[in-house]
């Protein structure tokens, strides 16, 4: 990464006039002034180039303190920035995806524990031929059964 | 239960299989989890740059909005905003 020590601002009509910034890292920096007329009026746009979306923003947030501005609208096209964050986006919605699975699945799981182990507990009884107690254990398997998770 | 050793081994084995299944399972969800934690702050930190770029009430609005737009999940709507500082069709901006 290179860093750019001065910018310079051109502008038509007076030529170019050098001006001095603080030391950015940057790969390609330009900046460049273009009067525009639209809906009626003619003002200045500004156009600040480079592929860093930090440093523009850093650079912006300078000049509107210097210039005192206090309101600034702006187009931002990043082609580079915007296809990783369109990655980005991606791995969201793929570990959204894959958290809902898992988390049906231990859903699952956790259901079948308690149903498995209340049926070997009446198997085991049954084995041992207590059928007293085997009535009041087949209700709650019943009732898991026709549970909400199933 | 205590009088059949057999099955109670058995039980057990079965059960310390179910717990490493388990166990599996909660790693995997752990690592998912850092990962979609991590996406998140990615997507977070984007819209502050995209935000960096405008002043004033317009950095607030396209916070705002950014913010509406993943909740909605539209993602159109969200390189819009990012792009253009505010939606085409509801056009909030003050020119």
């Amino acid at each position: 990464m290179s860093a750019v020590r001065s910018a310079t601002l051109s502008k038509p009509a007076n030529g170019y006039v050098p001006v001095e910034t603080a030391v950015l890292p940057a790969e390609v920096l330009v900046i460049s002034w273009e009067s525009v007329s639209e809906f009626g009026q003619s003002h200045l746009r500004l156009r600040i180039q480079c592929d860093s979306m930090d440093l523009a923003g850093e650079l912006l947030q300078d000049m509107v303190k210097y210039f005192k501005i206090d309101e600034l609208e702006s187009v931002a096209d990043f082609p580079q920035e915007y296809q990783k964050f369109e990655e980005v986006l991606k791995r969201v919605a793929d570990c959204n995806a894959a958290r809902m699975n898992l988390a049906a699945d231990m859903a699952d799981d956790s259901q079948r524990i308690k149903v498995s182990s209340l049926l070997r507990l009446v198997a085991h009884r049954y084995a041992y031929n207590t059928y007293d107690n085997v009535c009041c254990m087949i209700t709650p398997i019943a009732s898991l059964r026709t549970g909400p998770g199933d | 239960m205590m009088g059949d050793m057999e099955m109670m081994r058995k039980a057990y084995t079965e059960l310390n299989g179910l717990n490493g299944q388990l166990m599996a399972g909660y790693n995997i969800r752990a690592q998912n989890q850092e990962t979609l934690l991590n996406a998140l702050k990615e997507v977070n930190q984007m819209i502050q740059k995209a935000a960096n770029l405008r002043a004033g009430r317009a950095k607030a609005r396209v916070i705002a909005d950014c913010r509406t737009a993943v909740k909605s999940n539209s993602m159109k709507t969200l390189f819009k905003i990012m792009k253009y500082g505010y939606e085409a069709n509801t056009n909030s901006a003050t020119r």
